[in-house]
C-alpha cells in the first residue's frame, strides 16, 4: 500500500514538471506492478519469479507535435532529464495535420466491481500450492506429464493530463495455463484466470488438459480438406482476440484488416456478435478509463454479424471524422475486453449439432498471409478430434487452420452457450477473451504435402 | 548508490550456494511514419536490477527498476528459490569465468544523428514506393542502445554496450477487390552508418513494381509435387525456425512444453542425418555489426559460433548453464535476456543456412519446371518444430529453366526432415533480415538475424486449399 501511495506522490511530481515545460498539453499514463509467477515443466517446478516493475509514459503536445517518453525508473530526476531531452527534440518534429485535444477533465468514471484481489498483493507459497494441486490433477487422470506456468499480478494505474483529468485504478489478475502430455503428440490445453486467486481452479485444469491428452492419443485419419468445426474455448481466446483487434482503426487506416471500408455492413452470420465490453464486472480486461483519460464504455463491434464500430483514440477518431470510443492507446486504439455473446446451445448440444467434422481445441502460431484481405493460418494443437454422428471417435494429427477471417465469421452456424473467462500464453494478441465455443461451417484445413 | 554499485554490493554480500546480478538498460528511440507522414516518435530508459538465485535445487528471480528496492530482490529471490525447490532440481554447469568488457564500436553514434535526419531519411525511403503508387506503407525505426552489468558470485564480472538500429516496413497494395502485402526488416548492430549497407531504396523501388505487378498479372499458383527454389529470406526464417529453435536444448528437455513448445529433435538424435550434405547452419553471436551480436551471454558465459548442422547431420544445441548442467557438458553461451526483468533463457542470436558455391540463375536454369518463391508473408511452425508453412508473397513460375509468370501464394507445406533432405542446391547470395524472436513465460522478444542463401528444393509439394 505504501507504493501505491508513494506512486501517487510521483504523479503529482511528474504533473508539477510539466507544469513547468513549454508544452501545449500532456498525458501521463503510470503502472506501479508487482508480478509472481511459477513456472513448472516435466512435474518439476523451473523457476519462481517476481518483479517489481514500474512504467511511466508520458504524451508531450506542444504546436500539434506529439512525443511519448517511457521510462521505469520511478526517479523524478530520471524523468526531468527525459522530458528535457524531449524538449529539445520537439521542434525538429513535423506537426500533425489531423489533431485532437486532450479530452478536459474531470469526468464521473463508473465503478467496475471485482477488479481487485488484496490477496495477490503478495501471494507467498500460494502459486506454488496452486501448481501442486494442477500438477498431481493431471498426472491422476492419465498424463505422463504436465507443463505451464501460473502468473499474478497487482497493479495501480493512472492516468492524469494537464487538462484536469486524473484517475487511478488498483486492478489484480492471475491465470493458470497448463498443458498435459501423454507422449510428445498427444497433447491437452486448459486454463484458468480470474482477477481473484480464490476463483483458480487448478484440479480442473489439471484434469481438463489430461482428459484432452489421453484423448488426443486415439488418433485417426483425417484428409486435409473443409469441414465443419467447432472452435473450442483455448482457440476462442486467440480467434476472438484477433476478431476484435483488427476492429483497430489504426489497423483499418493502415489496410492492415479485413474490416476496411466495411462498416454497418454485414460481414458474419447473424449469430455473431462482437462486444468490447471494458465495463463487465470481474471482467480479465475491464477497466474504467483509457490512456488518454476518457471514461471507458461497451463498443459493440459485430452486432448480428453486422460491423457497427471501429475502436478509436482521439487522434483515428479526427482522422476518420468520428468521435473516440475510448479505447486509446496512444498510437493504436486497442479492445480491451472481447466478449462474444453467447447463444443457446450448451456444449453437448454443440457436438450434437456439429454432427459430422472437427473440434479445434486450439489454435497458435495465426499468421496472415494477407491482413486486407483476412486470410491467414494456425497451428491446431492440444487436441483436433473428429466426430461423426455426434460423437468423438478420435483425434486427428498434422492440420493446420487454413482459412479467411471474413469467412469463418460469416460460415458460423451455431454459438455455445456456456461462456468462459479466457487468457492463456498463447494469446499473442494479448486481449482478454470471454467466449463460447462456436460451430463453423466449411473450414479449411490443411497439412504438410511431404 | 546507482543500480551498478548496488549490484556490486549485492553480489559481495550473497552467502547463498549460487547468486547473480545483473543492470540492464535499454535506452530507445523509435520513429514511426504512415504513408510519409509522421504518426509517432518516442523516446525512452527501460533499466533495473535483477537477481537469480539457487538453492537446495530451487530457482528463484527478482527484479525491480527501483533503486530503492533493488536491495531487497536477492532476499526476494533467495525467498524464491526455497519456495521452487519444493518440486524443483535445477542445477547449473560449470564454467571458467572472466572479467570482461565489450562495447559495439560506432563511426556515427545514432543519438547524435539529428532527429530531422532519421525522419527525412525514412521520408526519402517511403517517397519512392508513393512514387510507384503503393496505397499503404509504413515504415519504423528503432533505434537503441543496451547496456548490460552481469555479476556472479562464481568470478563473472561482465559489462557489454551494444547499441542498434532496425528499420522496417510494411506495405499494402490494393487493386480492385484484391490486394497484396510486403513486409522487411533490416537490423544491425554499430553505428548509424550501418543502414547504408541496406540498400533499402532499391529494395522499395524492387518491391513497389513486384507488388503492383503480381496484381495485373498474377496466376494462381500451381499445386502438386514439383521443384521448387527459395529465396534467402525464406530460407533464413527456415533457419531460424526449423533448426534454431528445435535444437535449442530447453525446449529439448522440455521446459517450454507450455509455451512455445518441445521439439521434435531428441537428444539420442545427436549426430544423425536429418538432410542433405550441402546443409549446414550456424548461429553465431560473434558476427560484427550483426543484430543479435553479443560476446558473453547474460550467464557471463564467452560466446562462440555453434554449428547446429553440419553436412546435414544435427551437430550441436544451444546450451544455458541450467540445459548443459543435465547434457554434462559446458554451457556454449546462448543465455539472454530481453530485459532487466526477464530471467535468462536459451535463444538464438544470428541463425543461417551457411551459403554453397552456385548462383542463383545455376540453382534455377537447371528447373524444367517449378517455383521459384523469392519472399513470403504468412508462415507458422508447429510447436514441436516439425511441420512448417510459407506462403509466398513474391514469385514466379520456372519452366525451362528460365523465369516465366508471376504466381500467386504458392503454399509450401512441408516437414523439417522433408525439407532439410530435398536441399540439391545451395547459393552463394547469403543475405540476413533482422527480426524479433520470441520466447518464454513471460514472453521476451530478443534482437536476431536470420540468414540464409537462395537454396533448390527438389520434388517437394506445393499445396494449399
Amino acid at each position: 500500500m505504501e507504493e501505491y501511495d508513494e506512486s501517487l506522490g510521483f504523479l503529482e511530481d511528474v504533473l508539477d514538471l510539466l507544469d513547468k515545460q513549454d508544452i501545449d498539453e500532456a498525458a501521463v499514463y503510470m503502472r506501479s506492478t508487482r508480478g509472481d509467477q511459477v513456472r513448472f515443466s516435466n512435474n518439476k517446478i523451473d523457476i519462481a519469479n517476481t518483479w517489481f516493475d514500474f512504467n511511466l509514459d508520458i504524451q508531450l503536445v506542444k504546436d500539434r507535435r506529439i512525443q511519448i517518453i517511457s521510462v521505469t525508473s520511478p526517479d523524478i530526476d530520471a524523468t526531468k532529464l527525459q522530458i528535457e531531452r524531449a524538449m529539445k527534440v520537439m521542434s525538429s518534429l513535423p506537426p500533425r495535420e489531423a489533431y485532437d485535444s486532450l479530452p478536459e477533465g474531470p469526468f464521473s468514471y463508473p465503478i467496475i466491481e471485482g477488479l481487485y484481489d488484496p490477496k495477490l498483493e503478495d501471494p507467498g507459497e500460494r502459486l506454488s500450492d496452486i501448481v501442486s494441486v494442477a500438477i498431481d490433477s493431471g498426472l491422476s487422470s492419465g498424463a505422463k506429464k504436465m507443463a505451464g506456468s501460473i502468473r499474478s499480478a497487482v497493479e495501480m494505474s493512472c492516468t492524469a493530463t494537464t487538462t484536469g483529468i486524473k484517475v487511478c485504478e488498483k486492478r489484480s489478475n492471475v491465470y493458470l495455463d497448463i498443458r498435459a502430455f501423454v507422449s510428445s503428440e498427444s497433447t491437452g490445453h486448459s486454463f484458468s484466470c480470474s482477477r481473484m486467486i480464490d476463483e483458480i481452479k487448478p484440479e480442473e485444469a489439471g484434469r481438463e488438459a489430461a482428459e484432452d491428452a489421453v484423448l488426443s492419443s486415439r488418433q485417426v485419419k483425417v484428409e486435409p480438406g473443409r469441414y465443419n468445426a467447432l472452435i473450442w474455448y483455448s482457440a476462442m481466446g486467440n480467434l476472438g482476440g484477433v476478431f476484435g483487434s483488427l476492429a483497430s482503426a489504426m489497423s483499418v487506416m493502415m489496410q492492415m484488416s479485413p474490416y476496411v471500408g466495411k462498416l454497418n455492413e454485414q460481414i458474419g452470420s447473424g449469430l455473431i456478435s462482437i462486444i468490447d465490453d471494458p465495463l463487465k464486472p470481474r471482467g480479465y480486461g475491464s477497466r474504467s478509463f483509457d490512456m488518454e483519460g476518457y471514461p471507458t464504455r461497451r463498443n459493440v463491434i459485430l452486432d448480428a454479424g453486422f460491423l457497427r464500430t471501429y475502436l478509436h483514440n482521439r487522434l483515428t477518431a479526427k482522422a476518420m471524422n468520428t468521435t473516440t470510443t475510448a479505447n486509446a492507446g496512444w498510437v493504436s486504439p486497442q479492445p480491451w475486453n472481447i466478449v462474444i455473446s453467447p447463444g443457446d446451445m450448451n456444449n453437448e448440444e454443440l457436438v450434437h449439432e456439429l454432427r459430422n467434422g472437427l473440434i479445434i481445441r486450439n489454435a497458435t502460431y495465426l499468421r496472415f498471409q494477407d491482413y486486407r484481405a483476412g486470410d491467414f493460418s494456425a497451428i491446431i494443437r492440444d487436441g483436433l478430434f473428429k466426430v461423426e454422428k455426434g460423437e468423438i471417435i478420435g483425434s486427428a494429427r498434422g492440420l493446420r487452420l487454413s482459412d479467411n477471417v471474413l469467412r469463418i465469421l460469416s460460415n458460423i452456424f451455431a454459438v455455445g452457450r456456456d461462456s468462459r473467462q479466457i487468457y492463456h500464453w498463447w494469446m499473442e494478441w494479448e486481449v482478454p477473451v470471454e467466449s463460447p465455443p462456436i460451430a463453423v461451417r466449411d473450414v479449411g484445413f490443411t497439412s504438410a504435402t511431404v | 548508490m546507482d543500480l551498478f554499485h548496488i549490484a556490486e554490493a549485492l553480489i559481495q554480500e550473497a552467502s547463498y550456494p549460487y547468486a547473480e546480478v545483473r543492470v540492464q538498460i535499454n535506452d530507445q528511440e523509435f520513429i514511426w511514419l504512415r504513408n510519409g507522414e509522421l504518426e509517432a516518435y518516442g523516446t525512452g530508459s527501460m533499466g533495473g536490477i535483477s537477481a537469480r538465485v539457487l538453492v537446495d535445487g530451487g530457482l528463484g528471480f527478482a527484479s525491480t527498476s527501483s533503486e530503492k528496492k533493488a536491495k531487497q530482490i536477492m532476499e526476494l529471490a533467495a525467498k524464491n528459490s526455497r519456495a521452487a525447490s519444493r518440486k524443483g532440481k535445477v542445477s547449473l554447469s560449470e564454467e571458467r569465468f572472466e572479467r570482461a568488457e565489450f562495447r559495439v564500436p560506432t563511426v556515427r553514434d545514432p543519438w547524435d544523428v539529428p532527429t530531422e535526419e532519421k525522419i527525412e531519411l525514412l521520408k526519402s525511403i517511403d517517397s519512392i514506393a508513393r512514387e510507384e503508387g503503393i496505397v499503404a506503407r509504413s515504415i519504423m525505426m528503432n533505434i537503441s542502445k543496451e547496456i548490460t552489468y552481469f555479476l556472479n558470485n562464481e568470478g563473472a564480472s561482465v559489462r557489454g554496450e551494444i547499441p542498434r538500429i532496425s528499420i522496417s516496413m510494411m506495405l499494402t497494395h490494393v487493386s480492385g477487390q484484391n490486394s497484396t502485402q510486403e513486409f522487411e526488416s533490416k537490423g544491425g548492430s554499430g553505428g548509424f552508418e550501418i543502414i547504408n549497407s541496406w540498400r533499402l531504396e532499391d529494395f522499395m523501388k524492387e518491391i513497389s513494381k513486384s507488388m503492383k505487378e503480381r496484381l495485373e498479372k498474377g496466376v494462381p499458383a500451381p499445386k502438386g509435387k514439383m521443384d521448387v527454389v527459395i529465396g534467402p529470406p525464406i530460407s533464413g526464417l527456415v533457419a531460424h525456425e526449423s533448426t534454431g529453435h528445435p535444437y535449442e536444448a530447453d525446449r529439448v528437455l522440455g521446459r517450454e512444453a507450455a509455451q512455445a513448445g518441445e521439439s521434435f529433435v531428441t537428444r539420442d538424435m545427436l549426430g544423425t542425418r536429418i538432410g542433405s550434405e550441402l546443409v549446414s547452419v550456424a548461429d553465431d553471436p560473434t558476427i560484427e555489426g550483426s543484430y543479435g551480436f553479443y560476446l558473453y551471454d547474460f550467464e557471463g558465459v564467452k560466446a562462440r559460433r555453434r554449428i547446429l548442422m553440419k553436412n546435414g547431420i544435427i551437430n550441436e544445441f544451444l546450451h544455458n548453464r541450467e540445459t548443459a548442467s543435465i547434457f554434462g557438458i559446458k554451457s556454449n553461451g546462448a543465455a539472454r535476456a530481453s530485459d532487466f526483468n526477464r530471467e535468462p533463457i536459451v535463444r538464438m542470436s544470428n541463425t543461417f543456412i551457411m551459403p554453397g558455391d552456385s548462383r542463383v540463375d545455376e540453382l534455377i536454369e537447371d528447373v524444367s519446371e517449378g517455383v521459384y518463391i523469392k519472399r513470403f508473408m504468412e508462415w507458422n511452425i508447429d510447436d514441436r518444430r516439425y511441420n512448417q508453412r510459407y506462403v509466398g508473397s513474391e514469385a514466379y513460375m520456372i519452366r525451362g529453366g528460365r523465369i516465366a509468370e508471376i504466381v500467386l501464394k504458392p503454399v509450401l507445406e512441408v516437414t523439417t526432415p522433408s525439407f532439410y533432405s530435398s536441399v540439391d542446391g545451395v547459393g552463394k547470395d547469403l543475405e540476413f533480415q533482422a527480426a524479433t524472436c520470441g520466447k518464454g513465460d513471460p514472453a521476451q522478444g530478443v534482437p536476431v538475424w536470420t540468414g540464409g542463401p537462395t537454396i533448390r528444393l527438389r520434388g517437394v509439394g506445393l499445396g494449399g486449399i
